[in-house]
């Protein structure tokens, strides 16, 4: 019997046609995926290189799960429908009386189709499988060889087991409540624990915890692979460690359990009844006996006129929103979202495991973000629902048949559909204000809750509200339809790859919205309304379509439909799609006027092909001698309101060289119009390219060695309209900020040139080394800042609105008004590096001074919550600095506050420009031992670089970013270390060493050990950090800083050749003791990890009192290749070894462990046996605990102690 | 208003052909379409309630065309589907008000005054605050009937009302029907034949989606009158009775088989004249548009 109904459910499954789409549906998606990521529309999308080969397992993996999120969908529907259709089709009550048993028929339905779903979703993997053949229009780089356990692998791993535990809710639920709507909870409580683990990732204290919440497994795959180098995720299957094992476990016994509970549940007698047996029945008198009243009704002529379809309509909509508001599945997803919602309003604007303050903007990004999945959803659905609830409840041949006219149950389902998303925003809202009081924050912008959410999200989501009604009136089934909708989702991702790359294409899109305290919704909302008013034209068109093909009796042929829309066509809606289309036009041509005639439309891989030009065209150039920039003297005028600048004046040009010059070669920025470019002697303008913006000049009479010139320019940098992607932030209505990268350079550009080796190839450009050798002496002669400058004197003169302030490094030497302008003049009295800003707003300045040097901070009106942290890091730095490593160069320190657009801070001479989102809306809690001050920390850094960039500049080679941003992140962590102690800098220390290990896994060429850095990040900030802390450790703080301090003597201010990183190294290693010259070649030359693990210590007490110690201590040290290819290496090294007792302070609640005894010791590879004598009761022991050395696995190096 | 039906055909995508060149001329008052399940009558209905398309044909409602200007159409229609669903958790009054606002009555104090009149009359009265989705079968094929009846509408369909109601609901029902059916155009589609008999003065049998006959039920069965003959006979006899006569129709009597014949004269003493009532025609119709294929199938199988 069991077979019989196992059978004849497969049969059942494998006649029914939308099987086999669901298939095919995901092969196509698996195979267009596979064929986007190996390149197929390189011709049309920029390209990149990794090295990570598409086909590899740690590729694989994670895209055969996220592409099975679409299968959810398909789970859904099967495996819900398994039981319910004899519900649905009224056969329940042939089927249960049947000699069946119940475990044949639950066990046959489900076994049935759980096989054809599991055969369904292997669509994804064949469709990869199949994208995967050596088509010719893929890359062969960036394909390994196939290997059919990297498709085997996650599908055994996750996607089934996933499909158990999917399909036993769907299948439960259904069966239970034999009602299919809600299986959809389901899929609600999923999103839930998925959403709430994806939040959870960003805090490290949370990583196991993670692992198991997620029921999907993929954050435990994402942890166990996230620190895999390029050599580990090109040839390892996932292993199957404690966190995938437990995960799994854990979520299919869920399932099986649901499975269970559903079997005991489940019973015959009682489901083959109508089931509810406290239906109320009406009842009412019997009588047989004929009315004998003649039959007439009161008089009530109906009337049919405009306004009153439009009350119809009203009644309609009414009807239409109350039954989506009023469903307990919408009130489940709303309660679900609402609930993500909180937990995601506890911790806005995380950096650093430290909130920011619950601040409007923040609230609003972050909640509408988070929330953004909830709606998706319910749109999706209910535009199912609302399309079928005629049909669903077997009403449609009542209403169809009604005199209404046609446009009013489409468009009353739509209206309530948009109305809902009207609804679900006020309630983000609502939230938002609740999370704000909270969190005791009443700085509440109900203004900007409106723009936000009702000015900027609705028009996005009303217009999605269309796409989907229109996709199922279309197709006509609810689940095809839920499952493109999601397809499409999921193309939007990927349309930018696929080469559709304008707005004007890209259904629903448009240039982004930032928004910025100080700036507001800026420049950003002309752009927003034009592509929203086009878009919105455009939905009205389509929702003409749908309401066109709206199934309307029982022809549901779009044959027929079709037909009948032709017919049925009203000349209102003649009059409304030639408003519409109008409408489209007109915008879509302003649109077009503005991105491409206004502004030149670029795609990205536009701007990689004039990248090539320029190399080839002027790489013969790069090695003629050229004349150096020696001073600077600009008036620059900056318009906020227009959004223009410009930049009159001149540089003097020094022939530095030994050789007589007679043509100087000009680049300039190809966004500037050049109004003046000229020489102060007598030149002939020999070459002229104004697309690359090359130009040379030959002089009359040649420039002799020592002799200068001076390069006259005036140019002008004028916003037009708006661009189809990214505008310029860096001139803004409010917190302006662009720096001397709009000025020209003199010579060949080497940094303009394509770096990516797959772009550069298909270019047929020479391969490129990232950076030149640190060794390469010929590249000694220009800094990695400038390659046609040294050291050169500053003055400007700025000028802007009178309501703002305009700044430029140098000290204020005048201020005045001239033409209703405010001026500033500028003068630096010390030589700066070639590398200079302007910044214009309205500010608010906070003054303060240390010593001699005056302390300023420019600040936006109402950022003053950080102000203290941040002049208490400007002093505490310049303390430690002058102290340790010599003067500070200047008499004033700035900090100047500017939009968000970026998230960074930068150091010119005496002048940091801080963004607003890294800090001055930081809300740090001080006894919380946790959080990192960082407004402090990134204020240490920034005050360091006006040693580390500002004094010493390396050469443009390798290590070059080891002398300014590591030194400057070893300053900032000593100075940090000194305000705060010890023991708050482990959670910052943990931060970057997570940082540095997934840095590595996501490196696209190859990882250089720290003295050979080639700008990259994760290296000179994250690993320099690491390793810098440790070395002070090591060699002593004092010891190290005298190094350093020795160095910077030597070398400061120094002109060409520029020193290196080995130089550096020189002065570390003369400090150095012999037992230590190991660590420093194992940190700066080579790329160590260490693999160091404690296992069961145990202690025993003495008679003495004292306890003895036991440890077993595992240790390992690799070298790894610029692949991550690892190498064992032998070990005998100094370690950190320590004993921990448990100690509650009085007073306070808990307690903490603190060393009784932190040693270093000599430890070798493998098995290491120490007995520790500690006079406290040990609590925890273990090897290296504060995780100095660079370790994968820092958790198990220290562990509980246990009693013998 | 007359409702005219000319060449109307309809061949469904799976290739059922529904309806065969229908040609009906519908007069006001009840007219019954009589047909087997399958026959096409719901198709018909469909199509005359503007729900469903045809392939080729035309139907006029006075001076409307029903296919083309179906929002005209749908001003003046009432239609009460063969099979429909009510919104479970919603009471009568609140439904009837709604689609009486659907249907145009825009008044709220003339609108609630036939809302309670319609419930009234169709005996609803008392239970109109319960809901639908507690409602026997009869007690929702009545709140159907007023519905459809709102609006007063000039024509009114109704698809198999009656199936599946005990003879009391049946009958209250008719009683229902028999009111409305004076001035205005109703259409009751049934597969029972005494539904017609009781209630209509104009009828057609439609099987397989073609008209067989048309007329007055009392005519109709005048013009059998004579042809028609009955016998008892063995179980076993039936088959070679089915050979050798007519056989219109067959059932089971006290254990023995009562048949009914066609034919132009009597056959025999052992057959005896009936009056033929309307079931006899109805078989007539049935079995002669059925005769040919059937017998040849017989002879097949016997030789």
């Amino acid at each position: 019997m069991f077979s019989e109904i196992f059978l004849f459910e497969l049969k059942y499954r494998l006649r029914r046609p939308v099987t086999y789409i669901y298939f095919a549906l995901l092969f196509f998606l698996g195979f267009l995926f596979m064929n986007i990521m190996g390149g197929a529309f390189k011709g049309a999308s920029v390209t990149t290189g990794s090295k990570v080969f598409m086909n590899s397992p740690a590729s694989l993996a994670p895209v055969i799960m996220a592409l099975n999120f679409v299968g959810v969908l398909i789970i859904s529907a099967i495996m819900g429908n398994a039981v319910y259709r004899d519900f649905e089709h009224r056969t329940h009550s042939l089927l249960y009386t049947t000699p069946i048993k119940k475990w044949e028929y639950l066990g046959g339905r489900f076994l049935g189709s759980f096989l054809i779903t599991m055969l369904v979703l292997m669509g994804i993997g064949l469709g990869l499988m199949a994208g995967e053949l050596p088509w010719p229009w893929l890359q062969p780089e960036k394909f390994g060889p196939f290997n059919i356990m990297a498709y085997v692998q996650p599908y055994l791993l996750f996607v089934w087991p996933n499909l158990l535990f999917i399909g036993a809710i769907f299948f439960s639920l259904a069966t239970l409540t034999r009602n299919i709507l809600s299986t959809y909870i389901g899929s609600i409580m999923f999103l839930v624990l998925y959403v709430i683990s994806q939040n959870l990732t960003q805090d490290l204290d949370n990583q196991f915890l993670v692992t198991l919440l997620d029921p999907m497994g993929s954050a435990a795959a994402e942890f166990t692979t996230k620190y895999w180098t390029v050599a580990e995720q090109n040839n390892n299957l996932l292993p199957l460690n404690p966190e995938i094992m437990l995960n799994r476990l854990i979520w299919v016994s869920v399932g099986l359990g649901i499975l269970a509970f559903c079997y005991f549940r489940f019973s015959f007698a009682f489901f083959a009844s109508e089931g509810k047996v406290n239906r109320k029945a009406a009842s009412e008198k019997i009588s047989n006996v004929s009315a004998t009243t003649r039959f007439i009704l009161p008089e009530a002529k109906p009337t049919y006129t405009g306004f009153q379809s439009l009350s119809q309509y009203w009644r309609l909509l009414k009807l239409e929103f109350l039954g989506i508001v009023k469903s307990v599945y919408f009130i489940a997803i709303v309660f679900a979202g609402l609930a993500a919602l909180l937990a995601f309003g506890a911790q806005v604007g995380k950096m650093y495991d430290t909130n920011t303050f619950p601040v409007t903007s923040e609230v609003i990004g972050g909640l509408t973000a988070s929330f953004y999945l909830f709606q998706l959803i319910i749109i999706i659905y209910y535009a199912g629902e609302l399309v079928w609830r005629e049909r669903d409840n077997r009403m449609n041949q009542i209403y169809d048949a009604l005199p209404i006219p046609n446009w009013v149950p489409f468009a009353s389902k739509l209206s309530a559909l948009m109305l809902v998303q009207v609804v679900l925003l006020a309630l983000v809202m609502v939230c938002g204000i609740i999370v704000q009081i909270a969190k005791g924050f009443y700085d509440i912008e109900p203004l900007l809750y409106l723009k936000g959410l009702f000015g900027l999200k609705l028009a996005g989501l009303l217009i999605l509200c269309v796409l989907a009604m229109l996709v199922q009136v279309v197709v006509n089934n609810k689940y095809l339809g839920h499952f493109i909708m999601a397809a499409y989702y999921l193309f939007t991702l990927f349309q930018g790859q696929m080469g559709i790359e304008h707005n004007l294409l890209r259904f629903n899109f448009g240039p982004g919205v930032q928004y910025s305290a100080m700036n507001g919704y800026g420049h950003f909302i002309v752009p927003f309304l034009a592509f929203k008013i086009y878009w919105a034209a455009f939905a009205v068109l389509l929702a003409i379509v749908a309401s066109a093909l709206y199934v309307r009796g029982t022809e549901t042929l779009l044959k027929w439909r079709l037909k009948v829309a032709r017919t049925q066509f009203s000349r209102s809606s003649g009059l409304v799609s030639i408003a519409a289309i109008l409408i489209f036009l007109t915008s879509g041509g302003f649109i077009f006027y503005n991105t491409n005639v206004l502004n030149e439309y670029t795609g990205g891989k536009d701007e990689q092909k004039e990248m090539a030009e320029y190399e080839k065209l002027y790489k013969q150039y790069e090695t003629s001698p050229q004349p150096r920039i020696v001073a600077s003297n600009l008036n620059v005028d900056i318009f906020p309101e227009e959004r223009n600048f410009r930049m009159k004046g001149h540089f003097w040009l020094k022939n530095k060289t030994k050789v007589s010059i007679d043509s100087i070669h000009v680049n300039t920025n190809t966004e500037m119009d050049i109004k003046k470019l000229a020489l102060s002697r007598s030149y002939k303008n020999v070459h002229r390219d104004e697309k690359n913006g090359y130009y040379i000049y030959r002089l009359s009479k040649a420039l002799q060695p020592g002799d200068s010139v001076q390069l006259l320019m005036d140019l002008l940098y004028e916003t037009k309209g708006f661009e189809n992607e990214g505008s310029n932030t860096n001139i803004v209505y409010n917190g302006s900020f662009f720096n001397s990268s709009y000025l020209p350079s003199i010579g060949y550009n080497s940094e303009a040139e394509i770096s990516d080796e797959d772009a550069r190839k298909e270019y047929g450009l020479a391969k490129k080394d990232r950076m030149p050798s640190v060794y390469d002496t010929t590249a000694y002669g220009n800094t990695y800042i400038s390659h046609d400058s040294d050291w050169i004197r500053f003055e400007a003169t700025v000028s802007t609105v009178p309501t703002q302030t305009a700044i430029a490094p140098g000290y204020l030497q005048k201020e005045w008004m001239e033409n209703g302008r405010r001026y500033f003049h500028y003068k630096m009295d010390a030589p700066i590096l070639n590398f200079y800003s302007f910044l214009s707003a309205d500010y608010k300045v906070k003054k303060d001074k240390w010593n001699d040097v005056a302390l300023e901070i420019y600040y936006h009106k109402g950022h003053e919550y950080n102000l203290d942290r941040m002049m208490k890091g400007v002093k505490a730095s310049l303390d430690y600095y002058t102290k340790n490593f010599g003067p500070y160069q200047h008499r004033q320190v700035r900090i100047l506050e500017f939009p968000g657009y970026a998230s960074f801070a930068q150091s010119f001479p005496n002048t940091i420009p801080f963004s607003e989102s890294v800090g001055f809306i930081a809300d740090i809690d001080d006894a919380d031992e946790e959080d990192v001050d960082y407004p402090f920390y990134i204020t240490a850094h920034e005050v360091a670089h006006q040693w580390w960039a500002h004094q010493v500049i390396g050469a443009n080679v390798q290590g070059g970013t080891l002398l300014s941003e590591t030194m400057s992140q070893y300053s900032a962590l000593m100075v940090m270390k000194k305000t705060y102690g010890d023991d708050r800098m482990q959670k910052f220390l943990r931060y970057e060493m997570d940082k540095y290990l997934s840095g590595r896994a996501r490196e696209d060429q190859k990882e250089l050990p720290l003295y050979k850095v080639e700008n990259q990040q994760y290296i000179h900030y994250q690993k320099g950090s690491v390793v810098m802390y440790a070395l002070a450790d090591y060699l002593g703080e004092d010891k190290l800083n005298g190094a350093i301090k020795e160095y910077l003597n030597a070398v400061k201010f120094q002109e060409a050749p520029y020193t290196t990183s080995v130089e550096f190294l020189k002065y570390i290693k003369k400090a150095t003791p012999d037992s230590l010259q190991y660590l420093v070649a194992d940190m700066f030359e080579n790329i160590t990890l260490y693999e160091n693990k404690a296992n069961e210590p145990t202690y025993q007490q003495m008679k003495d009192g004292r306890y003895k110690v036991t440890l077993n201590l595992d240790a390992k040290k690799y070298y790894a290749d610029s692949l991550g290819n690892e190498k064992e290496a032998k070990m005998n090294d100094l370690v950190d070894v320590a004993v921990f007792t448990y100690k509650k302070e009085k007073g306070q609640k808990v307690g903490k462990d603190v060393p009784v005894y932190f040693e270093k010791q000599r430890i070798k590879t493998g098995q290491n046996k120490l007995e520790i004598f500690v006079k406290e009761k040990p609590s925890k022991a273990g090897i290296d605990p504060y995780n100095k050395l660079i370790d994968r696995t820092p958790g198990d190096n220290l562990k509980v102690v246990t009693k013998v | 208003m007359e409702l005219q039906i000319r060449n109307l055909s309809k061949t469904y995508p799976n290739g059922t052909q529904a309806l065969k060149n229908v040609n009906l001329t519908i007069p006001t008052g009840m007219f019954g379409l009589l047909g087997p399940n399958g026959a096409g009558k719901s198709s018909l209905m469909r199509t005359i309630a503007t729900l469903q398309e045809a392939d080729s044909g035309s139907i006029m409602l006075g001076d409307l065309d029903v296919l083309k200007q179906k929002e005209e159409v749908r001003k003046v229609l009432g239609y009460l589907p063969q099979e429909f669903g009510v919104y479970p958790k919603v009471n009568a009054e609140d439904l009837l008000d709604h689609m009486a606002v659907l249907k145009g009555l825009h008044n709220k104090k003339e609108r609630q005054a036939v809302v309670a009149a319609l419930l009234q009359q169709t005996n609803l009265y008392d239970v109109r605050k319960k809901n639908l989705g507690g409602y026997s079968g009869g007690m929702k094929q009545r709140f159907g009937i007023a519905q459809a009846l709102l609006g007063n509408p000039k024509i009114i369909i109704v698809d198999e009302p009656t199936a599946g109601l005990d003879p009391a609901e049946r009958n209250r029902f008719h009683n229902l029907l028999c009111e409305i059916g004076e001035d205005r155009v109703v259409i009751l589609s049934t597969h029972i034949v005494s539904d017609v008999s009781d209630l209509c003065r104009q009828m057609a049998i439609i099987n397989k989606g073609e008209v067989l006959l048309t007329g007055d039920p009392l005519r109709v069965m005048d013009d059998l009158s004579g042809k028609i003959f009955k016998r008892m006979i063995g179980k076993e006899e039936l088959m070679e009775y089915q050979l050798q006569y007519n056989v219109i129709s067959s059932r089971l009597f006290a254990g023995k088989t009562l048949v009914h014949i066609y034919s132009e004269t009597r056959p025999d003493y052992t057959f005896e004249t009936v009056q033929p009532d309307l079931e006899d025609v109805y078989f007539t119709q049935i079995t002669k548009a059925q005769a040919a294929p059937a017998v040849n199938e017989v002879l097949k199988a016997m030789s």
